[in-house]
């Protein structure tokens, strides 16, 4: 009893002095509540027969009805292997490479090119996505840089975002493209983090370069690795549904078209809003499953965990 | 610590699920209240009726606009005043109006919330989707109209009865009448339209090659300027309308399920549409045909038309021609109507303007159950109807808006500063629209608004306006599609999901397919293979035999 109080006290005594740092974290903590839960009860439509008159609670139940049509579609099964693959691949070939870039630009040593280097590189992701996708529409054209590089090893210009089998390289590379220099800086922070003590001493135990960054440079930053591999897992399944929009056409379905664009048409296009619904919430219980697995997992096999 | 920390976190979240079990509790006595009202009408209808006569003295009448908004508030404009007398006159009595505006990208949703709260203003704008204005009616929200036209609706009822399908696309089917649909006035007396086909004029006089005005011409054209300009690929595409789909027009075939003047049918398995694909396949397969059509951006397209890589688009806006031509290096675009193809007669006109009066069965405006002036109201608005109001509200003011230059009337596309102080500029279009939105338009000063270009047909270079070139060279009401004259088909709700989870997947896998008949990714030996995959992907045929089902009853 007496114990309680006392905790109570000291809790609202700790409030009370952390005041300043409460009120930096209110405007971010009332921005996810409006905008993140609030809407959330928006999900009930999933299970229902919207009617806009009657409004989201008092509109029928329908059961699982709309998730049932989602796989019931013919084209279901493509989509989803679509939105997997790109997911997959952007998370092979787009993950490691800020890694990568943090690693080399650790290694310069003219400090005005690599801080030149950083800023060009992570000027496109300021950039919106109509204009990066403007940029593929160019470089992808019958005279754009692509073609006039295949030129030069006898290749004739096709437009390439005709074919069904360009599209990943195209609009994984775009995003590479896009996000390597603003990926690169969380890893150069961690970097920055490594003591130089440590390389010090690598050195004189005669490390060289290579042994310098497998044995200090990664292990520095591993941790940040960690979480951002795990976040990134999440995100396996929400591809960037504006910039597909964007880049695709019907030529391309085949490899293009993704569980979003599809519903977009379906249920935006086609009115269909508890569909949308449905298939949107499917697709935020699988990545909520496919984080808190990898975070399992991490925290199993090493220290590292998001939680 | 930790535990706090859970503790807080968990109390948060129940104080913003009892937030969102307040706003549950907020709807019901909104809804309920929507009930009473319907009762209350009743009554309200009862003393209506007795009020107008009532007064000898011209009497006040206060009612409340709520009105879908273009960016700018109209009411303090001299076309306002204006308006005001004459709707004041017409009626007799003064009119104190209390007007809400709210942006029409936010609309239907305000509306939604308006109608639910119970407190319904007198007058509201109506919205594309005509299932809200048919939802909130049958709840008893909205004026039943039908019973005051012919006492009180002179003007819309010639929009009604020129209407076709009028009854099925504007009634319940127990014959209520919720809305005033848009209405639209084309008194120039022509069908016509601001599409067709663009051609450099300047490279087909130079070398002496005929404007196409059949397909098989098209293609010798483009034959020729191939063999004139081998780095050339002589024919281009527009981003929209795709090229195939001129064939819909030419061929009288669609994409989709359309109707075809009987009943509904699905395009895609008619022969006047394979007979479009092969042409563009043709096109593209001897390099006609820009390889990019399918993906290049509108910029990309333009800079092509303009540095002589291009000669013929076969289906655009006419109104790109200005920006494509370039008069200092001797560009010149020009127009002529969808090349012919015989074997389905005249080609059918994009966006094709009805010829008379026609009411629409989206937009317009609705009146509300409870307002204590039903006649008014309903006179009120139809006397938007009136060729008069019509003129006032679309024209403007002689001398101001617009000028009589050899009996016809033009617009005055440059305002004085006189008019522009005045506040009298033309409302009409775009930025904001006088009186009760939404208002008739009127064909006529929209024609007005645009200039003159060069015009081939019948053998002829001319400079015409769009509008009036395709008028003149179709032949009237026989180049409107049939679909733009189909009967509006309101499925069920069961219906309506099961009609956009069908046709969304035939519909893709339609469109992928035929990119790839076009580019010769596949062989057209394999069509009839297709249209078998097509009817797997899905049934598109128990779709089209319900919407026959409903529009032949």
């Amino acid at each position: 009893m007496n114990g309680n109080v006392v905790s109570k006290n000291s809790f609202w005594r700790r409030c009370i002095k952390q005041r300043y740092l409460i009120m930096m974290v209110l405007p971010g903590f009332v921005l996810m509540l409006v905008f993140k839960y609030f809407p959330m009860y928006g999900i009930l439509i999933a299970f229902k027969d919207f009617n806009a008159m009657d409004g989201i609670l008092r509109s029928p139940w329908a059961g699982l009805k709309h998730f049932q049509a989602f796989f019931d579609s013919p084209m279901s099964w493509r989509i989803i292997k679509n939105t997997l693959l790109l997911g997959l691949y952007s998370l092979i070939f787009g993950f490691p490479a800020p890694i990568v870039f943090a690693l080399l630009l650790n290694e310069l040593r003219i400090t005005l090119f690599k801080r030149a280097v950083q800023t060009i590189t992570y000027f496109p992701h300021f950039l919106s996505t109509v204009i990066i996708v403007g940029f593929v529409h160019e470089f992808a054209s019958m005279d754009g840089i692509i073609n006039h590089v295949m030129g030069w090893f006898g290749v004739d210009p096709v437009p390439l975002l005709n074919f069904s089998a360009n599209f990943r390289s195209l609009f994984i590379g775009s995003s590479i493209w896009q996000e390597l220099g603003w990926g690169a800086i969380i890893y150069l922070a961690a970097i920055t983090g490594a003591d130089s003590a440590l390389y010090e001493a690598a050195v004189i135990d005669g490390a060289n370069r290579w042994q310098r960054i497998r044995y200090v440079t990664w292990p520095a930053i591993v941790p940040a690795t960690t979480v951002m591999l795990i976040m990134k897992l999440g995100s396996i399944l929400s591809t960037d549904f504006q910039k597909v929009l964007l880049m695709y056409n019907p030529n391309i379905y085949e490899t293009a078209d993704v569980i979003e664009t599809y519903v977009y048409r379906l249920g935006i296009m086609g009115t269909q809003y508890e569909y949308s619904s449905a298939v949107g919430l499917m697709l935020s219980l699988i990545a909520f499953v496919l984080i808190t697995s990898g975070n399992y997992i991490s925290k199993k096999v090493s220290e590292n965990s998001l939680w | 610590m930790k535990r706090t920390i859970v503790l807080v976190i968990s109390l948060l979240l129940i104080a913003s699920l009892a937030m969102a079990g307040c706003s549950k509790g907020e709807d019901k006595p909104a809804a309920e209240d929507t009930g009473k009202t319907g009762e209350a009408s009743e009554g309200t209808k009862e003393a209506g009726k007795d009020a107008p006569e009532a007064g000898a003295e011209p009497e006040v009448i206060k009612l409340r606009a709520f009105q879908s908004s273009f960016g700018e508030d109209p009411s303090n404009t001299g076309l306002y005043k204006a308006w005001l007398e004459k709707m004041e006159a017409h009626i007799g009595k003064k009119l104190d109006i209390e007007w809400t505006y709210v942006h029409s990208d936010d609309y239907p949703e305000k509306l939604k919330l308006q109608l639910a709260s119970g407190d319904v203003p007198d007058i509201l704008s109506g919205t594309k989707d005509a299932e809200i204005m048919f939802q909130f009616g049958n709840q008893g929200a909205l004026l039943d109209i039908a019973p005051y036209i012919d006492e009180y609706a002179p003007n819309y009822k010639k929009f009604l009865e020129s209407t076709q399908y009028a009854e099925k696309t504007l009634q319940t089917p127990e014959g209520k009448m919720f809305f005033f649909g848009d209405g639209f006035q084309n008194d120039t007396g022509m069908v016509d339209s601001a599409y067709g086909s663009l051609y450099r004029f300047d490279i087909f006089k130079k070398h002496n090659i005929k404007v196409p005005e059949s397909w098989e011409e098209f293609y010798d054209a483009a034959v020729k300027l191939k063999e004139l300009y081998p780095d050339v690929y002589p024919v281009n595409a527009q981003e929209w309308p795709p090229f195939h789909e001129t064939f819909y027009y030419t061929n009288h075939t669609k994409g989709d399920i359309y109707w075809n003047g009987e009943k509904f049918v699905y395009g895609p398995t008619e022969e006047a549409f394979k007979e479009g694909i092969m042409y563009v396949h043709r096109m593209y397969k001897e390099k006609l045909l820009d390889p990019e059509f399918l993906t290049q951006s509108q910029d990309q397209l333009k800079q092509k038309v303009t540095t002589g890589k291009s000669f013929m688009i076969p289906f655009a806006w006419l109104g790109w021609w200005e920006q494509y031509s370039i008069p200092e290096q001797g560009i010149e675009w020009g127009a002529a109507i969808l090349p012919k193809n015989e074997k389905y007669g005249e080609p059918w006109m994009q966006g094709a303007a009805l010829p008379g009066l026609t009411a629409y069965p989206n937009y317009g405006t609705m009146i509300s159950a409870k307002t204590k002036y039903p006649e008014i109201m309903v006179q009120l608005l139809d006397y938007q109807y009136s060729p008069e109001m019509i003129d006032l509200m679309t024209w403007g003011i002689e001398g101001m808006n617009y000028e009589v230059k050899d009996g016809k009337r033009v617009r005055i596309m440059d305002p004085s500063e006189e008019v522009k102080n005045a506040k009298l500029e033309w409302y009409g279009e775009g930025v904001t629209r006088q009186g009760f939105v939404f208002a008739p338009q009127n064909h006529a000063p929209d024609v007005s608004g645009y200039k003159d270009m060069p015009f081939y047909g019948k053998g002829q270079y001319e400079s015409l306006n769009p509008f009036v070139g395709t008028g003149k060279f179709h032949s009237g009401k026989s180049a409107i599609p049939t679909w733009d004259l189909a009967p509006v088909i309101r499925l069920s709700k069961e219906d309506e999901a099961k009609k956009a989870q069908v046709m969304t997947a035939v519909k893709t896998y339609l469109d992928e397919n035929l990119s790839k008949f076009i580019l010769g990714e596949r062989n057209f030996d394999e069509w009839s293979a297709f249209q078998d995959e097509l009817t797997k992907i899905g049934d598109y045929q128990s779709i089209v035999d319900s919407m026959n089902e409903l529009a032949i009853k």
